[in-house]
């Protein structure tokens, strides 16, 4: 966390500047948001300092709303990074695997510092839908969960398709009118968030966004709408499947990772490696989801030690 | 080997490497990414590796 902190101080001054290349403008895209709401305008007639529009869903700026306030929506990541391994924390045997993961996301993945130090909501963003899962999950009867949940999920659209594993998983496991109650709330919550913005804007900037997906549509006619059509149905199929609260996880990544995988590999295809590598980026959304998903596979093994007999190199180790 | 297990590092890697190869290209270029990925491969299965070599917590 000390480190994560340090390289806010540090570098996020630096980063923070408005030069196309130099950082990114998603932490400023919240700043923007927020400032336009609290002005009683749409975010979405709004644009960054790069000329960019807005493209997350109002929930996002409601959750930033106390950050800008503070100061940017950027600080975020100092809640959040914590928040997620407290929460594995309270869900593991081990004292150990929590501080192990995040080691291991400190040290392997530098896309996190960088989300850190540039400000960018990939990881605020797929840790507050998480997190508010978690909640909903645990507190099915809380009316604060179902309101945060929907808030949450009401942030980008990619993860509203989370509502129907999110519904499947908790009937399952959950009285039924549990899981009715709980998610229609948050469902109607992120509707009631949406709707109002999506009416009253000129240019709805999370329909935009929708860009990641349709930018081969030129080679593949209607590509972006087969994949939201691909991933909706997976999304569906893999709700058949009755799961725990990390299965519900590992499905979450899932319905994440099957777009981005996709257009990485149209990307491979018509542009080269290079282009994939940039669409990498997005996999960040499911990235948390996993890391929670694998958290009691993970735990088991660390709190059973392995004799170095039986392991006799790491990639042994088991 | 636990398959589970194997399953679950392959998961964590795929995690914590894959949303990180579009800076490391930008530094390296696709030898960069290739590099990347052994070297977190590794990585992760030292670092669990040698937890699990230490003493249990419980």
């Amino acid at each position: 966390m000390l480190i994560v902190v340090t390289l806010f101080a540090v570098r996020y001054p630096r980063y923070d500047v408005e030069t196309a290349g130099a950082g990114s403008d998603d932490d400023d895209a919240h700043n923007v948001g927020v400032t336009a709401v609290l002005a009683g305008e749409s975010p979405y007639d709004r644009q960054t300092y790069l000329g960019n529009a807005l493209h997350q869903l109002p929930g996002s700026y409601v959750i930033a709303a106390p950050f800008v306030l503070i100061g940017t929506s950027a600080l975020q990541n100092l809640v959040c990074l914590p928040l997620f391994f407290v929460s594995i924390r309270s869900r593991s045997r081990d004292p150990r695997t929590a501080p192990v993961l995040a080691w291991l996301v400190v040290l392997l993945s530098p896309a996190v510092l960088h989300h850190v130090v540039t400000g960018s909501s990939y990881s605020w963003n797929a840790i507050w839908v998480l997190l508010g899962i978690s909640w909903i999950w645990q507190r099915p009867r809380s009316l604060a969960a179902a309101l945060f949940c929907g808030v949450a999920m009401c942030s980008r659209p990619n993860f509203l398709l989370l509502l129907a594993p999110l519904y499947a998983a908790m009937a399952r496991t959950h009285p039924r009118h549990f899981a009715v109650r709980a998610v229609g709330l948050a469902s109607v919550t992120a509707a009631t968030l949406a709707l109002p913005f999506y009416f009253a804007s000129t240019s709805f900037g999370p329909l935009e966004g929708f860009g990641v997906l349709n930018q081969f549509d030129d080679v593949i006619p209607g590509a972006g709408l087969i994949l939201l059509a691909v991933t909706t149905i997976a999304a569906v199929a893999l709700s058949r499947t009755p799961v725990d609260f990390e299965g519900l996880m590992l499905q979450c990544a899932a319905i994440q990772a099957i777009p981005v995988v996709a257009v990485m590999l149209i990307a491979a295809a018509v542009d080269g490696i290079d282009r994939t590598f940039e669409l990498s980026a997005y996999a960040a959304f499911a990235s948390w989801f996993v890391v929670r998903g694998v958290v009691p596979t993970i735990d088991r093994a660390i709190s059973s030690p392995a004799s170095p007999r039986q392991s006799g190199s790491p990639s042994t180790a088991g | 080997m636990n398959r589970r297990l194997l399953i679950a590092q392959a998961l964590l890697w795929a995690a914590l490497s894959v949303p990180s190869w579009a800076i490391v290209a930008k530094l390296g270029g696709a030898t960069g990414v290739l590099a990347y990925g052994l070297a977190s491969a590794v990585g992760l299965g030292l670092v669990l590796w040698l937890v699990r070599l230490g003493p249990a917590a419980r």
